[in-house]
C-alpha cells in the first residue's frame, strides 16, 4: 500500500512519536507505515483516516490492485 | 494530552511492565541462588535436597509471572508488534517442529544419537528470537 502518511504528518509538525501516540502505536509502527513495510489494520486505518479529517482512501492507495 | 506525551506514557507503561516481572522474577532467582549457596555451589545437589513443596512453590511462582506478565504484554502493544512476536512464536514453532522428529528419525535409525532436547529448546528459542530482531531491524 502506498500511503500519503509522511506527507500528512508534516503539514501537522508531528513527529512520528507524535503521531503514534494520538493513535495508540509505537513510533516505531509509524515508521513501519510510513515505509510501506506494515499494512495497517482497518481499525487503525479508520483511526487515521479520523484523525487526519479524511477518508482512508485519502489516505492509502493500493495502486487499483484488485488483490487477486 | 497531546500525542508525544501520550506516546511518552506508553513507554512508561512497557518498562513498568517489564518491571513488575523482574518484582515476580526476583523471588525465584533469589530462592534458588540462596538453596545452591547452602548446597555449596552444586546444582543438582541443591534439586535433589530441595522439598517438594519448595520447588512446586518456585514453579507455580513462575508460570503465574510468565502467564500474568504475557497477558500485561500483550494487552499493552500495537499491532506490530504483535505480528513481530507472532513471526517469531511462528519461527520458533517450526524450528521445534522440523528438527526435534528429524533428529529422533536419525536417532532411531543409528545415523546419530538420541535428540538433545536441551539443544532442541534453545534453537527453537534462538530461531524465534533471530527472526524477532531481524523484523525489529527491517522497521527500525
Amino acid at each position: 500500500l502506498n500511503n500519503r502518511l509522511r506527507v500528512l504528518r508534516a503539514e501537522r509538525g508531528w513527529s512520528q512519536a507524535e503521531l503514534g501516540g494520538r493513535i495508540g502505536v509505537s513510533r516505531q509502527a509509524v515508521n513501519a507505515i510510513e515505509t510501506g513495510k506494515h499494512d495497517p489494520s482497518l481499525p487503525l486505518a479508520f483511526r487515521l483516516a479520523r484523525l487526519f479529517g479524511m477518508t482512508i482512501e485519502e489516505i492509502f492507495d493500493d495502486g487499483g490492485k484488485d488483490g487477486r | 494530552m497531546d500525542g508525544e506525551n501520550l506516546h511518552a506514557q506508553q513507554r512508561k507503561q512497557f518498562w513498568r511492565n517489564l518491571a513488575l516481572a523482574g518484582i515476580g522474577a526476583a523471588p525465584i532467582g533469589a530462592g534458588v541462588g540462596w538453596g545452591i549457596g547452602r548446597s555449596k555451589g552444586d546444582f543438582n545437589a541443591f534439586w535433589n535436597a530441595s522439598p517438594d513443596w519448595l520447588i512446586l512453590s518456585l514453579l507455580a511462582l513462575a508460570a503465574a509471572t510468565i502467564i500474568y506478565g504475557s497477558w500485561r504484554f500483550y494487552r499493552a502493544i500495537d499491532e506490530v508488534e504483535l505480528l513481530d512476536n507472532l513471526w517469531a512464536s511462528s519461527a520458533a514453532y517450526s524450528a521445534y517442529a522440523l528438527l526435534f522428529p528429524a533428529w529422533w528419525v536419525l536417532g532411531k535409525s543409528g545415523i546419530t544419537g538420541a535428540p538433545n532436547h536441551w539443544l532442541v529448546f534453545v534453537v527453537a528459542l534462538g530461531a524465534g528470537l533471530a527472526v524477532y530482531l531481524a523484523r525489529k531491524w527491517r522497521a527500525r
